[in-house]
């Protein structure tokens, strides 16, 4: 039994699609409960994205959701609220706000959990199903309060925003009950959530002092002592007794005595007495019992010199151990154990956030195997790291169970990923798929934390567009990953492009193919009739045609615009780089550049004239004479850039295009 | 031209405003009031505004308070629509009054076990009086006190046989038992008369036991537990059904002050529906706590709904209210929102008092009344040929004049005459069309409420589209994994059979073969006597429905019961989907009875002098109709029953009702005339 899905309706900036979240996969959960060793993070769940799309809004619906709490105008999507109310008349409130959430629990193969919990929801043909829906509702404890509250609001000539907010005062002021239904709308009496899921929120960023870690490990001591070896703390408590004894004899004989008679001298009589005793307990001794350090090369180094980021670790780790050894030993689980760790990265090198599932998955085994227990457990991670990110995908070795969290017009979208829809090919197992699996950490990841994606095909775009970009008034706020695929590579991304659903241009090369003679003689082409290309990114973006006659300006695949060199002046330019000199051809930084790395051919091509068309009418010629040179063409460029103000080159127009469609993707949000 | 019935002028708008003005003024000065709408005059509407005007009224300050507001209803069908038409609340806690009552006292354990323990006492006196005075029991009386224990204790060790050779012939029977019984064989002269005695015995024992363990405060004896499911009291288990639970809440409240004191103070608004039908102890404890809230002054509000002209049921308390809670503020209300204005005229000529309806709406003409006389052979041609239209979206509902019919056109004749050829349905004929033909099923009687039982179950277990939780209580699935749970349902899948019998048999076969604790349980508590098996059901059934057994009628008796069980399935489904109204063809049937609440557009009524096993019924009703003000005692009595009843079937038409005569209508048909118009003879060869 495991929570599979977990769908938020109108919650906060939930709306009615793209709010599933799938936390753990079937094929997912049977490769977990079916291997040797503990290996948590497959059916560990990744909620992923950026800052403020709504991951801990995820969160917190669960935690509302199965701790029952109860819920306030807030947690209402007011988009739909909006809609709501404007339905309203003085004598039809036919629809009145209800928060839902349908969770959806999967049933394994196995069957040997208890179900007592999930039963109410199952009907007799779901006796062989594989999941169950459980149906959640925040409705309205009285329907009628609400309504004559509300006529009262509607009769009044407020205007529209007065109302909204006098309503939402109404629905403050009432109180919203939890009820639960099966797929048939049938309510479920008597179930409450919490009876089958069980929520430990496991806090990162839990340093609060110098101690804390030994504070925590000895609250784990303390409950061991007290539920697990009993006998022997009573033992300790006996030894203790004895010593209190002793040691109070002692006390007494060496100091009680001197004191009170010290005492005696200064506050006159037998009024005053101070008795004087050893009083250790167990609590007491536990509380200071276990120093922690961390051993290294043999020297021991206390607690609080270890670095913030290796403390918050073991606090999770401590967690951790806490929640499993309160968890009750059984061989049958009638619960679903969730545990959640929110943004764990906090205070961690990228090391260490890398290997972090590893280290979690490591600790949980070596629980689990120490006290053979049966938990019933999935992780839920929040996370804004890509480090995390990719260790979930190299050690889970798949996408599945990673939620991507995006948002767009104001509401929360969620994108599950797995492994099938990310595959270029559409499985699992073929070579490119692998290819992306290793590759992704080199920087792929960043696609899941940026607004906008700009795949180049080349060292010189690669170079120059971070300048240009940080000089744009709307993309400069924005964070724009630049990813350079070196040849046709990248195309085996598209289908992750796709299901982040950023906006991404693909920055790529007309590449007009040419015979030899035309090569040997630079031939400059004005005219694309009758001519293909070697380009594999556009013949991809091309339903697979190489014929480029009619080639559109650009080409569109949902959220990818692939962008290409256009006719400039007279000639069709075939490189970055030869664009930019088309399009710069007279500017000063580009001539001096030039002339600069290619002193003979820039002399061969201008002369002495300062006629610098001569740049554009022989673009193909720099184009092929750069193409060992492009990396230093483009820094020494960017370094003048960096350190001119004025005459500044322009980019070239198919790439000014490109960034203008992101303009208006990302103006939209 | 098409009846609309959309139209409200405003001028009627606002007379009935100040009708339901008036409802809200009494709730505010706290008057209890009696509201006496016609049929189809919006009570259950009005019923609703008054809920809500409480709730919006008081609403706060009973939350706050944690006070709260009772509707009784008197089904639960009821129940549901009002909790349906009055959204989500907190505040109002609707149900039937067996609910609530139970709701009030089941926290009172000691008390109520006190009660049950004086009821228990009173009940073996009277059994012991029986065995002193019944003929059934001269040669009983015959032996001496200590022959007489003796004779229980054998009895007793072999309970096992005695229940085993129940079913048996009288010769047979008397076989079994004359070994065990030695000296005591001659008790045997008379099977029937042996078997009360023994039946007696065993339950003045049961009775005793029961006493001593309340004494002994055994486990299982502190508290008193309420059987919705069953029409019969286990008194010696502890568990009582729906008219000892009304008693007892009666005694309770009645008994203690403190009580009366918690509910007033908790319930300061009671709403109860259809008053006219509620039982006068109902109506008495409602007096009680009105008079005490009064008393400590804080005065509570009672609202009776209803109708005194609809009173059909013999229990109700109909236009004796008064006498049961006196000082009840009268509202009428005299609009029809229900149907066209042709209706509602024929409606107020036979309802002939004070209140005389007219329709609210504007547009209320085009509806239809037409009287044909015919006789009863001609009912099925009538039926059919007037309703060739009617499709499962638009049907016709014909009210039958004898369930007879009723059962015989929805498909479970056989059925039906079966069981009124028992003995006891004989005797208490009347019971028969409530008994077994009664959409509540704690209304049932306790064969036919086991039967529904068992057929209700199959027909669960064989939709897959049923809930588990239908099927098997908590207590079943608790603490068993999905295979555990898978097994026994599959189990449950393999229950099959053409007849009744045959799917007992098969329930019990798998109750023998299979190791299957949770199954057992499961049907234990499904067949809910003694032993889960055939013999016990039969052995069960033949006391139930012989209670009076003869030498003369035990042949007969077993073929009876052996021909109920043997029934094919299919009637039994027809008969279930009849009581749970799944209706599924394009005409529908009902018993007079049943259509109480409801409304339908057409309506067909076959109509005739008898009813029941009254001879003369309606004629008389007819007959007396211009001069019933002479009309005393049983003779009124039956005239109103009469009125009441068609009343309530006319009441229900919509648009257009037809009604076949199948009785001669000349000694009154005058009096037809001026109630339904024209008189037209049905001729079968139209």
């Amino acid at each position: 039994m495991y929570l599979k899905r977990i769908k938020i309706n109108n919650f906060r900036k939930f709306g009615l699609g793209n709010n599933e979240v799938e936390l753990v996969d079937a094929q997912s959960y049977l490769k977990r409960k079916e291997a040797k060793d503990v290996n948590i993070a497959s059916t560990t769940t990744l909620i992923v994205g950026k800052n403020n799309v709504g991951k801990t809004t995820i969160i917190q619906a669960m935690n509302k959701l199965i701790h029952g709490e109860n819920i306030n105008s807030n947690d209402f999507n007011f988009f739909y609220l909006k809609k709501l109310f404007s339905e309203y008349k003085i004598d039809n409130y036919k629809n009145i706000p209800i928060i839902e959430f349908i969770v959806t629990i999967g049933l394994d193969k196995g069957r040997d959990d208890y179900v007592t919990n999930i039963i109410p929801f199952m009907l007799l043909k779901d006796i062989d199903a594989t999941e169950m829906n459980i149906i959640v509702r925040y409705e309205l404890t009285d329907t009628e309060l609400f309504i004559s509250a509300v006529k009262k609001i509607i009769t009044k000539k407020y205007n529209e925003s007065v109302k909204f907010s006098r309503i939402l005062d109404v629905i403050d002021d009432s109180h919203y009950t939890v009820n639960y239904y099966d797929k048939n709308m049938k309510k479920v009496e008597k179930f409450h959530l919490k009876d089958l899921i069980d929520l430990a929120m496991v806090k990162a960023n839990n340093v609060t002092g110098d101690k804390c870690l030994s504070d925590a490990f000895n609250k784990i001591i303390q409950y061991r002592y007290e539920e697990l070896f009993k006998d022997e703390k009573e033992a300790l408590e006996d030894k203790l007794a004895k010593i209190n004894n002793s040691l109070t004899k002692d006390i007494e004989r060496k100091h009680t005595k001197p004191i009170n008679s010290s005492l005696k001298r200064v506050v006159s009589g037998d009024i005053l007495h101070v008795l004087l005793s050893a009083d250790l307990t167990f609590q007491k001794l536990i509380r200071n019992m276990v120093k922690y350090e961390y051993i290294e090369k043999g020297n021991h180094i206390p607690e609080n010199q270890f670095g913030l980021g290796y403390t918050n670790l073991m606090m999770i780790i401590a967690d951790l151990i806490d929640y499993m050894e309160k968890y009750p030993d059984s061989a049958f689980n009638s619960r679903i154990n969730l545990i959640c760790i929110e943004e764990p990265e906090t205070y961690m090198h990228p090391q260490m956030q890398e290997l972090f599932i590893k280290y979690i998955n490591d600790a949980i085994a070596t629980l689990l195997s120490f006290r053979n227990k049966n938990i019933n457990s999935q992780l839920i991670i929040t996370t804004h790291s890509s480090h995390i990110l990719n260790s979930k995908v190299h050690i889970g070795e798949s996408f599945n169970n990673i939620n991507y969290v995006t948002a767009k017009d104001n509401f929360t979208k969620v994108i599950p990923l797995n492994d099938i829809l990310i595959s270029p090919s559409g499985t699992t197992n073929d070579k490119d798929f692998k290819f992306i699996k290793k590759h992704i950490k080199f920087n792929f990841s960043d696609l899941f934390f940026a607004d906008a994606a700009i795949l180049v095909e080349g060292i010189s775009e690669y170079n120059l567009l971070p300048f240009y970009l940080n000089q744009d008034r709307n993309l400069k706020h924005k964070y724009i990953t630049i990813l350079n695929i070196n040849g046709a590579h990248g195309l085996v991304y598209t289908n992750l492009i796709k299901a982040l659903k950023i906006p991404t241009l693909i920055i790529t090369d007309l590449d007009i193919k040419r015979d030899d003679a035309e090569k040997e003689n630079f031939k400059q082409i004005s005219s694309l009739k009758g001519r293909t290309t070697t380009n594999q990114t556009i013949k991809a973006f091309n339903s697979g045609m190489d014929n480029i006659e009619d080639l559109a300006n650009y080409l569109q695949d949902e959220n990818i615009y692939v962008l290409f060199q256009r006719k400039t002046g007279y000639y069709f330019p075939t490189s970055f780089e030869e664009a930019f000199i088309a399009k710069n051809f007279d500017n000063a930084i580009l001539n001096e550049v030039l002339k600069r790395i290619k002193p003979g051919i820039y002399n061969e091509i201008l002369g002495n004239s300062v006629n610098y068309q001569y740049n554009k009418k022989y673009s193909y010629k720099w184009q092929s004479k750069l193409s060992n040179d492009k990396s230093r063409f483009s820094n020494e460029i960017l370094y003048e850039m960096m350190t001119q103000e004025d005459n500044i080159p322009t980019l070239p127009n198919y790439i000014e295009k490109g960034l203008k469609f992101l303009s208006l993707e990302l103006g939209s949000r | 031209m098409i009846v609309m019935l959309s139209q409200i002028s405003r001028e009627n708008q606002q007379i009935e405003k100040a009708t339901i003005d008036k409802i809200f003024r009494n709730i505010d000065d706290k008057k209890c009031t009696i509201f006496n709408a016609g049929a189809g005059a919006g009570k259950t509407y009005a019923l609703i505004l008054s809920l809500k005007y409480a709730v919006n009224t008081y609403g706060k300050m009973l939350k706050e308070h944690n006070r709260q507001i009772i509707c009784i209803t008197y089904t639960n069908v009821a129940t549901e629509e009002i909790k349906k038409r009055l959204g989500n609340t907190s505040i109002v806690r609707i149900s039937t009054i067996h609910e609530r009552i139970w709701n009030f006292i089941h926290g009172y354990q000691k008390e109520l076990v006190e009660l049950h323990l004086e009821n228990l006492i009173k009940q073996v006196d009277e059994l012991v009086e029986q065995t002193t005075n019944q003929k059934e029991f001269e040669l009983y009386r015959q032996l001496s006190n200590d022959d007489k224990s003796n004779f229980f204790n054998i009895m007793f060790e072999n309970k096992d046989t005695y229940y085993k050779s129940y079913n048996l012939g009288a010769k047979d029977f008397k076989q079994a038992l004359s070994s065990i019984l030695g000296v005591y064989a001659s008790l045997l002269k008379n099977v029937a008369h042996f078997k009360k005695i023994v039946n007696t015995l065993f339950r003045i024992g049961n009775y005793k036991k029961c006493i001593q363990n309340i004494h002994e405060s055994k486990p299982g004896y502190n508290e008193v537990l309420y059987n919705v499911l069953s029409n019969r009291d286990q008194l010696h288990r502890m568990k009582i059904s729906h008219d000892t639970l009304l008693e007892y809440g009666y005694q309770m409240i009645k008994k203690y002050d403190l009580l009366k004191r918690f509910l007033v103070d908790k319930y300061p608004f009671m709403f109860i529906d259809e008053y006219q039908d509620t039982k006068e102890i109902v109506i008495s404890v409602m007096d009680m706590l009105q008079q005490f809230s009064v008393d400590i002054k804080h005065p509570i509000f009672v609202g009776y709904f209803g109708d005194s002209v609809q009173n059909i049921y013999e229990d109700g308390v109909g236009t004796n209210i008064g006498n049961f809670h006196s000082g009840l503020e009268v509202v009428n209300k005299e609009f029809n929102r229900r149907s066209a204005q042709e209706i509602v005229y024929v409606a107020n000529k036979i309802r002939n008092d004070e209140i005389v309806q007219s329709s609210i709406f504007e547009d209320c003409q085009g509806g239809s009344v037409e009287f044909y006389v015919g006789d009863e052979r001609d009912a099925t041609d009538f039926i059919e040929k007037n309703t060739l239209n009617a499709t499962k979206e638009n049907p016709v509902h014909c009210f039958m004049l004898t369930n007879k019919s009723v059962a015989q056109f929805s498909g479970f004749e056989n059925l039906y005459l079966l069981f009124s050829s028992t003995q006891y349905y004989k005797t208490y004929y009347q019971q028969l069309n409530t008994e077994l033909l009664s959409d509540d099923p704690s209304k049932l009687g306790e064969i036919p409420l086991l039967i529904f039982r068992i057929v209700k179950f199959i027909n669960k277990v064989r939709n897959e589209e049923t809930s588990i939780t239908d099927v098997l209580t908590y207590s079943i699935y608790a603490n068993n994994n999905l295979s555990q749970v898978k097994v026994l349902v599959d189990l449950l899948k393999r229950i099959e059979g053409t007849t009744l019998l045959n799917n007992i048999q098969s329930i019990c076969g798998f109750y023998q073969s299979e190791d299957n604790l949770s199954y057992k349980k499961v049907i234990d508590s499904l067949f809910d006597i003694d032993e889960s098996s055939i013999v016990d059901i039969k052995r069960y059934m033949i006391q139930k429905l012989y209670p009076n057994m003869t030498e003369e009628i035990e042949d007969d008796a077993r073929k009876n019961v052996e021909n109920i069980l043997n029934l094919e399935m299919n009637e039994y489904t027809r008969w279930y989907d009849y009581l749970t109204g799944n209706h599924l063809g394009n005409v529908v049937y009902h018993t007079y009875h049943r259509t109480k609440g409801l409304e339908f557009d057409n309506v067909i009524i076959v109509l005739g002098n008898s009813f029941g096993k009254e001879r003369n019924y309606f004629n008389l009703f007819f007959k007396n109709y211009k001069d019933s003000g002479h009309l005393i005692d049983e003779d009124l009595k039956k005239y109103e029953q009469a009125r009441n009843l068609l009343y309530v079937s006319v009441t229900r038409a919509v648009k257009n009702l037809k009604i076949l005569y199948i009785d001669d209508v000349s000694g009154f048909s005058d009096v037809v005339e001026s109630i339904f118009g024209e008189i037209q003879v049905y001729s079968r060869d139209n």
